[in-house]
C-alpha cells in the first residue's frame, strides 16, 4: 500500500480538503486469567484500528475503521461537510520531533513465555485463603501519527497489567474479607516481582481480617495511594483541563498563579517519564509529549492543552491531545516528608468516587479496606462513609508521604487530610 | 461477512471437542453538541472475528480485526494452540472433556436469521438529520443554567454466530441519547441528566424535547433545595434506581462466574431465602417482545434467550450461566453469555433486569412513609458482589413526611449491604414505571443492559 503521507496530500489536493490526520494503532494483546489459583483462560487478540479526520476550513469530520483506505477518508469528508464551523480552529502542528523516552518498549513473546510468567501470580495460601480471581496481561502495539503537514510519527510500546485479588473467610464474621490490587508496567517485569506483588496484596489482605466497628472518628484521615488516585481522578483533576478553563466549566479558571493549596502540594502532568505509563513520544496531534506543573508549591501554575485549545487561549500545546479532546498522560503528585500523626483513619481504596462533583470538587464515597491508626498501631475497623470537597482539603494538608507508588498512570504518596468527614455505616 | 461453509470446512482438518467462530460488523455514529455547538461528529464501521475451542477440557481463545481466509486460519491455529497449552498445565485426570453437554437440545442444529429493526433505518439516514434532531432542541442558555449537551448515539451490529450445528445471524439497530445541564446560583451546583435509548429506529427519539425542558425545570429547582440528612429512613426507590439496584448489587453476585470466583455474596445461597417474599427478580433479554434495552434473541454462544427468574417468591432461584460456567457447576446455560464485540470472549452478563411488578400504586407506596424520602435516578456508584456492599449516589431525592412528598432534597446516596436491603423491600409498585438503560462494564468489556422496573419501599435505607 502506498505510503499514508502521499495518499492524504493527494486526497487533500483532489477533494479540497485543508487539513487531515490518520492515526492507527496496531496490537497484540494477551490475557491469562486465573480462577482460584488454577489457570483458567488464556485469550489472544490482534487488532488494527485507523482513525482518519479531515478539516475543510472550520468543519471537522472523524471516521474509524480497522483499515487505511481512502473509503475511509471519503467518509470523513462526508462527516465533514455535514458538520458545522467549530468555534476556532487554527489547524494542525508542524512536525517537531518527538524525543525518544526509554523504558516504553520490551520485547513481544511467545505464548509460552507468557503462560511461564503469568504462575508467578500463584502463592501459597492457608486453608482459608483462596484467590478468585487473577489476571496478567501484556500488550505489544505500535502507533503511527501522519498529517498533511508533514508529521509522520510512529512508536513502538509495549504494556503489562497484573490483578490479583484475595478473599478470606472468617469463623467469627458473617462476610469474608477480600481485596484487590493492580500492578503496572510498561516492560515485562520478572516472575519474583509479580511473586512480590502476588505476596504483598495478600498481606494487604490478611491485615484486613476481623474488623471491628469504629468506635471513635479520628480528626486525621489518611488516603492511601489507591483512594487518593480514585479521587484526585474523579473529584478534582478535570478541573486542569484547558477546555474547561476556557468554558469556565473549572473551579480553577481565573486561578492560574493563585495559591489554593497547601505549600507541600506539587501536582505535575508528563508525558515523558521513563517508563510511563501514559509516558508517549508525542500526543494525538503529533505534538511532542512533556512535563508540565500543574501546581507548584500550592500554586497553581498551569493547565494542560491540545494544539487548537492552546493557540485560543495564547498558550503552547502541553502535548495533551488524544486526538479527539484534551486527556492526562502521567499525574504525578510530588512526595512529602512523611506522615507522623498519633491518631488516623487510613482508608486504603473508595467505592462510587465516580459520583463526584467536578465542579465543586466534592465527593460522598464508601472507603475500601480501612483502618484505625493509634499509636503507630493498625487495626482493621469496618469500612465507612467519607466526605469532602478536594479543593478543601488539598489546602488542609496534614501531611505527605515519603514513598511514592504508581496506580495505573497515576505516581503519588499517601496524604493525610484534616477536613474529612467520616460517618459510619 | 465471513463464509460459514469456509470455516466449517477448515475445522474439518482440526479435531476438537467444540468450536465456535463470532463474526460481528458494527457501523455506529455519534454526535455531540454542548451549549449549542457541535463539537464532535464521528462515524464509524469497525469488524472483527474471533475463534474459541473447547479441548481436553480447556478452553482456547483468539481473535482478529483482519477477515481475509489467511488471517482466520491463523487466529484458529492459535485458539488451538492455547487451549492444548492450558490442558497441558492441568493434571491427566482432568482433561477429559465433558462431551455429554455438547449432545443435549442446546446443541442442536439450528440456522435462523433475526432482525430488531425500527421504523426508520437509522442506517438509511444521512448524519445530517441525526445532527439536526439535536439542533433543533429548543431551550435558552441563561443564568442559573450554564451548560446543556446532548450526546447522541446510534448503532447498528451484524452477528454471524457459527459452529459445527449452528449458523445464527442477528442484526440489531439501537439508538441513544444523553442528556445533561448543569445549573449554578450563588456558590451551588446541581447537574442533571436524562437519556432516551430504544432498540429499533430513530423514529424513538422523539420525546427528546419534553425530557429535555423537564431536566432543565429540575436543574433550577434543586438549585435552593437543602441537603439530604443522612442516616437510615424508610424510602421509596424510584424504577430507575430499583433497576440499578437489582442489576448492580444483585444481578453481579448472582453471575455464575463470579459464585465460581468465590467472590459472590450469594454463594452458597441457592434455593434458600434472600428476600421478602414479596419480591421476584427477572433477568429476561426478550422483555416488551425484544424491544427493550438489553434484549437479544439469542446469545453470544448460540443460546436461545429466555426470561430466568433469579430471585422467585424472596428464594435465590438460579445463577446466570454462560456454557462454561454451566459445564462447570453442572447444570444448563440460561442464554446469559455476551461479547462487546467480535475481539471479546463471551462471558456471564445480565439483559434486562427487573424487580417483578407488585399490588400497590405509587401513590400507596410513599403513603407508607411517616418520614423519609423519595429517591429517583442514578447517578453513579459501585459494589462489591463479594461482601454485598454497595454504593449509588441519587439524582434526585425529595422529603416525604407523613406519606406526603414535601420538598427537593440536594445530594444523596443510598448504601448498605445487598441482602440486607432485599430483606427490607416490604412493597412492590403495581406497573413497571421506569426503564434503567444504560451499558454495563465487566471485565473491560460494554453491554447494553437495562430493563423496566417498579418503584420499591424499603425500610430504613442507610443514605449518606
Amino acid at each position: 500500500m502506498e505510503n499514508i503521507y502521499n495518499v492524504i496530500r493527494k486526497f487533500k489536493r483532489s477533494r479540497k480538503i485543508d487539513f487531515a490526520q490518520v492515526e492507527t494503532l496496531n496490537a497484540t494483546s494477551n490475557k491469562v486469567i486465573f480462577e482460584k489459583q488454577k489457570l483458567k483462560d488464556f485469550s489472544k487478540v490482534t487488532s488494527q484500528r485507523v482513525s482518519v479526520s479531515v478539516w475543510i476550513g472550520k468543519k471537522h469530520g472523524r471516521a474509524t475503521g480497522n483499515t487505511f483506505s481512502e473509503e475511509l477518508l471519503n467518509k470523513a469528508v462526508r462527516v465533514a461537510k455535514a458538520s458545522e464551523n467549530l468555534e476556532y480552529f487554527y489547524g494542525l502542528p508542524k512536525p517537531s520531533k518527538p524525543k525518544r523516552i526509554k523504558g516504553l518498549y520490551d520485547s513481544p513473546k511467545s505464548e509460552e513465555d507468557i503462560l511461564k510468567h503469568s504462575e508467578a501470580l500463584i502463592v501459597n495460601l492457608k486453608k482459608n485463603e483462596s484467590m478468585p480471581y487473577g489476571a496478567f496481561e501484556y500488550s505489544v502495539f505500535k502507533r503511527n501519527l501522519v498529517n498533511s503537514e508533514g508529521i509522520d510519527f510512529s512508536e513502538k510500546g509495549t504494556l503489562f497489567r497484573a490483578y490479583a485479588e484475595y478473599i478470606i473467610s472468617q469463623k467469627k464474621q458473617k462476610q469474608p474479607v477480600s481485596y484487590g490490587d493492580s500492578y503496572f508496567s510498561r516492560k515485562l517485569p520478572s516472575k519474583k516481582k509479580i511473586e512480590d506483588f502476588s505476596k504483598q496484596t495478600l498481606n494487604e489482605t490478611r491485615e484486613l481480617k476481623n474488623p471491628v466497628k469504629l468506635k471513635k472518628i479520628p480528626e486525621v484521615v489518611i488516603l492511601e495511594q489507591g483512594a487518593f488516585a480514585e479521587l484526585l481522578d474523579e473529584a478534582f483533576l478535570s478541573n486542569f483541563n484547558g477546555l474547561n478553563v476556557l468554558k469556565k466549566r473549572s473551579i480553577l479558571a481565573e486561578k492560574e498563579g493563585s495559591k489554593l493549596f497547601s505549600e507541600n502540594f506539587n501536582l505535575t502532568d508528563s508525558g515523558v517519564l521513563e517508563g510511563g505509563i501514559e509516558s508517549k513520544g508525542f500526543d494525538g496531534e503529533g505534538t511532542p509529549c512533556r512535563t508540565t506543573e500543574l501546581v507548584k508549591k500550592g500554586v497553581v501554575k498551569s493547565f494542560i492543552y491540545d494544539y487548537n485549545t492552546g493557540k485560543h487561549m495564547n498558550k503552547e500545546s502541553t502535548g495533551n491531545s488524544t486526538g479527539s479532546g484534551i486527556g492526562f498522560n502521567n499525574i504525578i503528585v510530588g512526595k512529602g516528608k512523611g506522615i507522623d500523626v498519633d491518631e488516623a483513619l487510613i482508608v486504603k481504596g473508595v467505592v462510587g468516587a465516580h459520583t463526584s462533583n467536578e465542579l465543586t470538587t466534592e465527593f460522598s464515597v464508601k472507603s475500601m479496606g480501612t483502618f484505625f491508626l493509634k499509636n503507630r498501631k493498625k487495626t482493621a475497623v469496618k469500612d465507612v462513609m467519607i466526605k469532602g470537597k478536594m479543593i478543601e482539603l488539598l489546602n488542609n494538608i496534614e501531611g505527605i508521604g515519603k514513598e511514592i507508588k504508581n496506580i495505573g498512570n497515576f505516581y503519588l504518596p499517601k496524604i493525610a487530610f484534616r477536613k474529612i468527614i467520616v460517618s459510619k455505616l | 461477512m465471513i463464509d460459514a461453509d469456509f470455516i466449517k470446512k477448515e475445522f474439518e482438518k482440526h479435531k476438537v471437542a467444540y468450536w465456535d467462530c463470532r463474526y460481528n460488523k458494527i457501523i455506529s455514529s455519534g454526535i455531540l453538541l454542548w451549549n449549542k455547538e457541535l463539537r464532535q461528529i464521528s462515524e464509524s464501521e469497525t469488524e472483527g472475528v474471533s475463534i474459541r475451542v473447547f479441548d481436553k477440557n480447556s478452553w482456547g481463545f483468539a481473535a482478529t480485526t483482519k477477515t481475509d481466509r489467511e488471517s482466520i486460519r491463523k487466529t484458529i491455529r492459535q485458539a488451538i494452540k492455547i487451549s492444548n497449552l492450558i490442558s497441558l498445565k492441568k493434571k491427566k485426570s482432568e482433561r477429559k472433556t465433558p462431551k455429554e453437554i455438547f449432545s443435549s437440545d442446546l446443541f442442536k442444529e439450528i440456522k435462523d436469521k433475526k432482525m430488531i429493526k425500527g421504523k426508520k433505518n437509522i442506517m438509511d439516514l444521512d448524519i445530517r438529520e441525526k445532527k439536526n434532531l439535536l439542533l433543533e432542541q429548543n431551550y435558552e442558555l441563561k443564568a442559573p443554567i450554564k451548560s446543556v449537551y446532548l450526546r447522541y448515539a446510534d448503532r447498528t451490529e451484524k452477528k454471524l454466530f457459527i459452529s459445527s450445528s449452528k449458523e445464527i445471524f442477528q442484526e440489531t439497530d439501537s439508538v441513544f441519547l444523553v442528556g445533561g445541564v448543569s445549573a449554578a446560583e450563588a456558590g451551588n451546583t446541581e447537574e442533571k441528566m436524562f437519556k432516551v435509548s430504544a432498540l429499533g429506529g430513530f423514529e424513538a427519539l422523539k420525546n427528546v424535547q419534553k425530557e429535555l425542558d423537564k431536566t432543565i425545570a429540575r436543574s433550577k429547582k434543586f438549585l435552593k433545595a437543602p441537603h439530604l440528612k443522612p442516616g437510615k429512613w424508610d424510602v421509596v426507590m424510584s424504577g430507575e434506581l430499583t433497576g440499578v439496584f437489582v442489576h448492580e448489587a444483585l444481578g453481579h453476585a448472582s453471575e455464575a462466574d463470579t459464585v465460581l470466583h468465590g467472590a459472590s455474596c450469594l454463594k452458597g445461597k441457592l434455593n434458600k431465602k434472600i428476600a421478602n417474599p414479596r419480591v421476584s427478580v427477572i433477568d429476561d433479554p426478550t422483555q416488551g417482545n425484544y424491544r427493550e434495552w438489553g434484549c437479544y434473541y439469542y446469545d453470544d454462544e448460540g443460546i436461545k434467550s429466555k426470561k430466568n427468574y433469579i430471585i422467585k417468591k424472596g428464594i435465590l432461584n438460579t445463577y446466570l450461566h454462560s456454557l462454561e460456567t454451566s459445564l462447570k457447576m453442572k447444570t444448563t446455560p440460561t442464554g446469559n453469555a455476551r461479547a462487546e464485540n467480535a475481539l471479546h470472549k463471551p462471558i456471564v452478563r445480565m439483559s434486562n433486569t427487573y424487580v417483578e411488578k407488585g399490588d400497590y400504586s405509587f401513590k400507596e407506596l410513599i403513603k407508607k412513609i411517616k418520614k423519609g424520602y423519595f429517591l429517583r435516578g442514578f447517578n453513579g456508584g459501585a459494589t462489591n458482589p463479594a461482601d454485598g456492599g454497595f454504593q449509588f449516589g441519587v439524582v434526585d431525592a425529595y422529603y416525604v413526611e407523613n406519606g406526603k412528598i414535601v420538598n427537593p432534597v440536594r445530594g444523596g446516596a443510598i448504601g448498605g449491604h445487598t441482602l440486607d436491603i432485599l430483606r427490607k423491600i416490604k412493597f412492590v409498585e403495581n406497573k413497571y414505571s421506569e426503564k434503567s438503560d444504560g451499558f454495563c462494564g465487566k471485565d473491560g468489556q460494554r453491554v447494553y443492559s437495562g430493563g423496566k422496573n417498579p418503584a420499591v419501599f424499603v425500610e430504613k435505607a442507610h443514605l449518606g
